[in-house]
């Protein structure tokens, strides 16, 4: 077992401590940080959203996982920084305007994050506003999240918002959450649609053209 | 009035709930109803227990939905009020005010509530930590005795139940007031962690949910036991099935088998897709699933893993078309649910949750009227 098989093993058990160690072991022996992050934690991350779609994995192991990589990425993210190592896109993520849900959102900015995606987390209760100044600061991807059938209505203020700022063509916006439907995505003009973290991500990449 | 119209607990709705063939008609079931539309259908607000079961009885349900345990408090203090649905806080006696006070104090920081435009204020869950996440939480909790609670509606009721009409409490929750006090990501870190404080947290529960299941089954009027464990998201079930076998479902079937012992049915609410332990509740005995979550399940295909002794309620969407489709539509998709899942009987008309501030009148209203219009067996 090398140090970057004990990283990737740590994330998928959810040892943050392990995982961090790992990440620190792979730099003493001079695994350089991308291929720490492109061979250890993205693959882990990966393997847990694979896990979660068999139902092998549930909310609480993706959590667990997903802070366990954090622990790791922690440790390069100033490297990856410093080296110049540009992230796979930008999101900017939050819960639509009037809706404090925030378990959902956050599994999918994990997700992302451990897809190698630079993640901005909005937060909850969004003003469409906010979704448009992400775009401005060069947000790629917007994710908007809702719980309910009443705040689900608010999610095309962003896209219309998006829209008189003139930035609607420099951002795809993906969109999710209980009430939610591929329907409603398409007939409110989004651009993609997932049900849970782990199509997340597949549909993000997809969105953004990166397989 | 007519026959249809009336309320029929035993000839209707236990007929459908112990799939003992079609009734007379599918039966309404609501888990709650948003209180401006109660207020709307009857014509007047409704200002105590005798309004609250004249809506229910009037508007075509064949029960009223009560409440007792450990949720009346919980859900007092996330709604951060003094009480629950149908309780008096005057009756509150010191320990169960001061409980309600514990986890009111504790949530304030964090207290979660939006205000829309039109001024609606909507109080939302704590998702992250909730009142009692340490050994120390747990044994500062002024636990009253279940005895304490206020079980005043569940005396009232009975004199106040026209002819035909039944009380069914939403009570024996467990895992719901698990996420609840502990905040829904801790309970399911703690869970899935299996931790001490969880496990001392989930004997405290069970124990006191227990006692009040036994008390409530003591009253005369009550004619089943709905329990409220929210156990699934969207696409599968919240943590694993391991978890809810081992911790969880040893309360259920003592439940089931206080509630047998009465002679009376147990129902779960429970959001989201929860397929994967269906076989689960068929063996410890549920009588009647709700709401058929239709953001991740569909009734033939629970209908196919339940097997015909399991009763399904619910299943309408409350996006589309309770939520945000016309009076039309509504009639038309509930016309086509009731086609589709009634004939055969073992089937509920529910919404696929419950009907909150946001569903219009009207549509509440046309999926109640195709109901008594359409739900009329032999259904066409």
């Amino acid at each position: 077992m090398t140090a970057l098989d004990d990283t990737y093993s740590a994330v998928l058990e959810g040892n943050a401590e392990v995982a961090r160690k790992g990440v620190e072991a792979c730099l003493a022996a001079g695994v350089i940080p991308e291929s720490i992050l492109h061979q250890g934690l993205i693959p882990a991350m990966r393997e847990v959203g694979a896990r979660f779609e068999r139902q092998e994995y549930y909310v609480p192991e993706m959590l667990i996982a997903a802070r366990a990589m954090q622990a790791g990425l922690n440790v390069i993210r100033p490297l990856l920084a410093a080296g110049g190592v540009q992230a796979v896109a930008r999101v900017a993520i939050g819960t639509v305007q009037g809706d404090l849900h925030d378990i959902g959102k956050n599994l999918v900015a994990m997700m992302l994050e451990g897809a190698g995606f630079e993640v901005t987390d909005l937060g909850t209760d969004v003003q469409p506003q906010k979704f448009v100044e992400a775009v401005r600061s060069g947000a790629q991807l917007i994710g908007i999240s809702a719980l309910l059938t009443t705040t689900m209505t608010k999610m095309p203020a962003v896209l219309e918002a998006l829209k008189s700022a003139g930035l609607r063509d420099q951002a795809r916006v993906i969109v999710g959450g209980a009430p939610l439907t591929q329907e409603f995505a398409e007939k409110i003009g989004a651009d993609g649609y997932a049900p849970d973290a782990s199509q997340a991500v597949t549909v993000s990449r997809s969105l953004l053209g990166l397989g | 009035m007519t026959s249809l119209s009336r309320p029929s607990f035993e000839g209707r709705f236990l007929k459908a709930v112990y799939c003992q063939g079609e009734p007379d008609r599918v039966p309404l079931v609501e888990a709650g109803i948003d209180s401006q539309i109660k207020a709307r259908f009857l014509g007047r607000p409704l200002k105590g227990l005798a309004d609250e079961i004249a809506f229910w009885a009037s508007a075509g349900y064949d029960f009223i939905p009560l409440e007792s345990g450990l949720r009346t408090i919980i859900d007092a203090a996330i709604h951060h009020e003094k009480a629950g649905r149908f309780e008096n806080p005057e009756l509150d006696p010191p320990v169960v005010a001061a409980a309600k006070k514990f986890a009111i104090d504790r949530l304030t920081p964090q207290h979660l509530t939006t205000v829309a435009e039109d001024g609606t204020r909507r109080t939302w869950a704590p998702e992250g930590r909730g009142f009692i996440t340490t050994m120390e939480d747990l044994e500062a909790f002024p636990w009253p005795d279940p005895r304490d609670l206020d079980y005043s509606a569940f005396r009232a009721v009975r004199s106040l139940l026209p002819d035909g009409m039944g009380a069914i409490p939403f009570t024996g929750a467990i895992f719901s007031c698990l996420m609840l006090m502990l905040g829904i990501e801790e309970c399911l870190m703690q869970m899935a962690l299996e931790s001490d404080l969880f496990a001392a947290l989930l004997r405290r529960v069970g124990e006191f949910q227990l006692k009040v299941v036994e008390i409530t089954l003591g009253f005369e009027a009550v004619g089943g036991i709905w329990i409220n464990d929210d156990m699934g998201h969207k696409t599968a079930l919240l943590a694993s099935p391991r978890l809810f076998r081992k911790h969880i479902f040893p309360y259920y079937r003592e439940i089931k088998h206080l509630a047998e012992s009465r002679g009376v049915p147990l129902l779960l609410h429970s959001d989201g897709r929860i397929t994967e332990i269906v076989p689960d509740l068929c063996k410890i005995g549920f009588n009647a699933i709700h709401p058929i979550d239709p953001n991740g399940m569909t009734l033939a295909e629970t209908r196919a893993i339940a097997g015909p002794r399991m009763c399904l309620i619910g299943n309408l969407s409350l996006a589309f078309p309770l939520g945000t489709g016309s009076p039309e539509e509504v009639a038309r998709e509930t016309a086509a649910l009731l086609r589709s899942a009634a004939p055969g009987g073992g089937y509920c008309l529910s919404s696929g949750n419950s009907i909150p501030d946001y569903v219009p009148y009207e549509n509440w209203l046309a999926m109640r009227d195709t109901a008594l219009r359409v739900g009329v067996y032999p259904i066409a």
